[in-house]
């Protein structure tokens, strides 16, 4: 600012700022190399061999038979409409095209929102999607009495449990992210992080915590189920004592956590895992009271105009290769004979251990409106 | 018989015209009204009168709504008022004082336009937030043992008042410029001191600008979404339009009970829009003409260069300073730092995000969509403007003040509202265009019409309607007429509406909020989606390369002879 005030006349004060504007870039430029930043992939999509001489087989499982793969391929392409985060779903069509060879044209908005088009788009008769992905039972189910979907078995249908597959196979719960809380790296030591939900109660995080809003979707939803089902009833007030910040969206919350406006705050392992690979100072935690499970479901639309390209990505969705896939991203597979992730370092329990909470989607409903109303009071929010 | 088909002709055009503005404006207003009075979001197949009922209206009562309609009445007030002191005090400065280099005060009234309202607000979060702000880093490393907290009621103020003075600044600074100095001089002839003029004189004179503009920026901050959400929504400080958003976003969508809040906002905003046009209209009936004479400049003496620093601390908070911010944003390898001495260290900083974003297919898509909305809608805008300012203007056709009030209506209907609005009616109509860039073009078309049907009568008044009418009588059809003689004489009022339009739909976010999917994402659009999908980087790089665009399009105009913005968003 001063030198600018010493200079007299306006052509002389834009050249001094010309000059001053050409050395600050100078000076970034010296210290800004063009080297990627440190990061690592998060799925391998090379790693997997594929063998289609006879239908497609990755890893020497058999997802689809030669017929239904030729179909597929003839096809050459398929439409995605989906709610799962953006980034994740990259990874997984980056797979699956690996693997494949058919294109997939991806429309994601969030899940309240697709659920909007996609039941606007059904009604007025013109879906454009061949298969749809989408969190939270409730949903699905709408789109379902809407008939969007049409049902599919897939290769291993008769394994699965009644969790798993639903309705005749109209839509499938694929793999479900895990909601827990992460922190800080760089603010907070690993000895010194809460290793428990109730430790987040504790005067030591009062003004330190950052939560998501119960309505930003199914997944807030199952979190403060679990919270409300395992840790008590006592927790969620205690919590709001706490005064932690609310974000609109858990992204948010994990985009200020990164940042280090908040130290910790609950996230879904998943995202915490991508955002590490991208180089930020975040981890998460495994509480010992365990963590929330909430699900994703996937469904062949009854328009779809690319049939069998649909039912195999479908499959693969199902198969052990694309349980795989999800599991290096950090979700946990819906596949039962799979092993729990590995995230950051960090071996995720089983289902069996009660370290994950998975809630029947039919509590979650019967409970949606009074657990709203009473987190909405609890925290003065909306 | 003839009587009643001549009749029939004269109205048609007038007809057709009210038919197009009505879908574009009046029936997604009414969704709105019939979404807000019924128990169910209008949707195909589900659409009619049995469902209605007032308990919509029950989520004004709660506090949270009242909180919010409160503080967007308190921070709009506010934020006008600061930002008509910094645009008034500019643009007294740069036109009638002897403060130093004033072309550059020119520029610092105008820079900040180029950064639209969302990228403030991201990159005052990045200097601003409590914990890791840039500037909160720089107070703690020299030793400073205080706090900035950008998420509260006066940092919502402060980036609203930096980023609507502007608006403040060109109305007044063209009031001042215009005004004749013969009214001036007489007051000096009769004995006024200099105080004395300027205050019974100078100012009553602008006085309609000031408060024209100052009405305008109170109805453009108080529908402003962008930064309610990016700083407001982090330190829990709720207004009207972030509350719609959210209302629309909860799961389930609570679509009634916002068109409900859009209603309430839309009736405020009315009021406030009559008031604007009214003070507007004073100001024809002022002694503001351009004569072309130069007013005397007013000696600042010694306050020269406090002044003169004054307007540059604003342009460091308004431009520099946030442009900074998004650059070190952009290059950061980690998005967290502890102390700004570590972005010296070697690999704290790198371009390889920014390149990989700006030549990443979402960034190149993104460009790709808004440019196309961009241009189609300033296209066919401008073309609808000119066919309502001539059928206002050069014809007696019944109904034409009609055509000119819906033409203007939009003016009071906040963007985010008309959005809404209009993506009920597109998933409606039987005419596939929800999730097209089509859609966009619509909203764009119906939230700019008031600005390009300004423009474009602005221009069409300058031309003496004699000249289309001496070629009409040497023979020449009217349509021939007016595309040989109107038209090219309208030329340079046209390009600047179009211009302008393009401008404006280049930085607009909040009327395509609910109508883009992610193959139809505008640059604002991806801004705003990577920032709500907590990627701040790549919201950064999209940001700066936004404003670039955005600079370009201005220098364009610029270098066209184009006048832009009066009462522009």
């Amino acid at each position: 600012m001063t030198r600018v005030t010493r200079t007299g006349e306006a052509g002389r004060t834009r050249r001094g700022r010309v000059t001053a504007a050409a050395l600050a870039a100078a000076a970034l430029g010296l210290a800004a190399a063009c080297a990627p930043p440190p990061s690592v992939d998060v799925v391998d999509a090379e790693q997997a061999s594929v063998d289609t001489s006879d239908g497609l087989v990755v890893d020497g499982e058999r997802i689809a038979d030669a017929e239904l793969f030729a179909a597929a391929t003839d096809e050459g392409s398929l439409s995605l409409y989906s709610g799962y985060v953006e980034n994740s779903e990259k990874e997984v069509i980056k797979a699956f095209e690996h693997d494949t060879g058919i294109d997939v044209e991806l429309v994601r908005l969030v899940p309240n929102r697709l659920a909007e088009r996609v039941l606007s788009e059904q009604g007025a008769g013109r879906l454009g999607a061949d298969v749809v992905r989408t969190s939270d039972y409730d949903i699905a189910s709408r789109m379902r009495d809407a008939g969007v979907f049409e049902a599919h078995e897939v290769p291993d249908y008769d394994q699965l449990d009644d969790t798993v597959r639903y309705h005749g196979g109209e839509f499938y719960r694929v793999f479900n992210p895990l909601y827990t809380f992460a922190y800080n790296t760089v603010l907070v030591d690993e000895e010194d992080a809460p290793t428990s939900w109730w430790d987040l109660t504790e005067a030591e995080w009062r003004g330190e915590l950052g939560i998501t809003q119960i309505g930003a979707g199914g997944s807030s939803l199952t979190l403060n189920r679990f919270q409300e089902e395992t840790l008590g009833e006592d927790f969620l007030p205690a919590l709001a004592d706490q005064e932690p910040r609310i974000f609109d969206s858990s992204s948010a919350a994990l985009e200020s956590l990164a940042r280090g406006e908040v130290a910790v705050a609950t996230g879904v392992v998943s995202s915490v895992n991508i955002a590490a690979s991208k180089n930020a100072p975040v981890n998460f935690v495994i509480p010992d009271e365990g963590m929330a499970a909430y699900d994703y479901f996937v469904g062949k639309t009854s328009s779809a105009r690319h049939e069998a390209a649909a039912e195999l990505f479908v499959d693969w969705n199902l198969s052990r290769r694309g349980g795989d896939v999800f599991r290096q991203i950090g979700e946990f597979p819906a596949r039962d004979d799979l092993t729990p992730p590995e995230v950051l370092g960090q071996t995720l329990p089983t289902l069996a251990s009660g370290g994950v909470v998975r809630i029947d989607p039919r509590v979650l409903l019967d409970h949606a409106a009074t657990d709203q109303r009473r987190w909405l009071g609890l925290f003065g929010y909306l | 018989m003839t009587a009643a088909i001549a009749r029939l002709r004269r109205a048609l055009p007038t007809g057709v015209l009210l038919l197009g503005l009505a879908t574009l404006v009046i029936v997604p207003m009414l969704f709105i009204l019939l979404a807000a009075f019924s128990t169910e979001v209008p949707r195909p197949g589900s659409i009619g009168l049995d469902a209605l009922s007032l308990e919509n209206f029950e989520v004004l009562s709660t506090s949270q709504a009242m909180g919010a309609l409160g503080n967007s009445v308190f921070i709009a007030g506010a934020a006008s008022l600061v930002a008509l002191a910094i645009g008034c005090g500019l643009a007294f400065l740069a036109a009638r004082t002897d403060a130093p280099a004033r072309r550059l005060l020119y520029f610092t009234g105008i820079a900040p336009l180029f950064l639209p309202s969302l990228v403030g607000a991201l990159a005052w979060s990045l200097l601003g937030s409590p914990a890791t702000g840039f500037l909160n880093l720089l107070l703690h490393g020299v030793g400073l043992d205080m706090t900035l907290d950008i998420y509260s009621r006066p940092g919502l103020i402060m980036i609203l008042a930096l980023y609507y003075a502007p608006y403040a600044f060109l109305l007044v600074h063209s009031a001042l410029s215009l005004m004749n100095p013969d009214l001036e001089e007489a007051a000096f002839v009769h004995g006024g001191t200099r105080r004395h003029t300027l205050r019974r004189i100078t100012f009553p004179l602008a006085m309609p600008a000031i408060l024209g503009s100052g009405i305008l920026i109170f109805a453009l901050t108080m529908e402003n979404f962008p930064v309610a959400q990016v700083i407001g929504n982090p330190g829990q400080v709720d207004t009207l339009p972030s509350f719609i958003y959210r209302l629309m976003n909860a799961s389930p969508s609570r679509g009634n009970e916002a068109a409900a809040v859009a209603v309430v906002l839309t009736a405020v905003l009315l009021v406030v829009t009559a008031i604007q046009q009214r003070a507007v209209l004073r100001r024809k009936f002022t002694t503001v003409t351009g004569k072309g004479v130069k007013a005397k400049l007013i000696p600042l003496g010694r306050w020269r260069w406090p002044a003169f620093a004054a307007a540059m601390v604003y342009f460091a908070l308004a431009v520099v300073l946030p442009v900074t911010a998004l650059l070190i944003a952009a290059l950061q390898n980690s998005p967290y730092i502890a102390s700004l001495g570590q972005l010296t260290d070697a690999d704290a900083l790198s371009f390889y995000s920014l390149g990989e974003m700006l030549t990443s297919e979402d960034l190149l898509q993104a460009a790709r969509n808004s440019v196309l909305t961009a241009v189609l809608a300033g296209l066919i805008g401008t073309a609808i403007s000119f066919a309502i300012s001539y059928t206002v203007y050069r014809t007696n056709a019944p109904g034409r003040r009609v055509l000119e009030f819906v033409a203007m209506s939009p003016l009071a209907v906040p963007a985010i509202v008309l959005g809404l609005g209009l993506l009920w009616t597109w998933l409606v109509a039987p005419i596939p265009v929800y999730g097209t860039m089509a859609v966009l073009v619509v909203a764009f078309l119906a939230v700019f019409l008031p600005q390009g049907y300004r423009g474009v009568s602005a221009s069409i008044l300058q031309v003496d309607r004699d000249l289309e009418d001496s070629a009409v009588l040497l023979g020449s059809p009217r349509a021939k007429a007016v595309s040989y003689v109107t038209l090219p004489l309208m030329r340079v009022g046209m390009v600047s509406t179009l211009l302008l339009l393009l401008m404006l739909c280049m930085r607009e976010l909040s009327a395509a909020l609910f109508l883009f999917t992610s193959d139809t994402r505008l640059l604002s659009i991806l801004i705003f989606d990577n920032y709500d999908n907590g990627a701040m980087q790549g919201a950064a790089c999209v940001s700066l390369l936004y404003c670039g665009v955005i600079l370009v399009i201005a220098l364009l105009a610029k270098s066209l002879g184009a006048k832009t913005v009066e009462g522009s968003r």
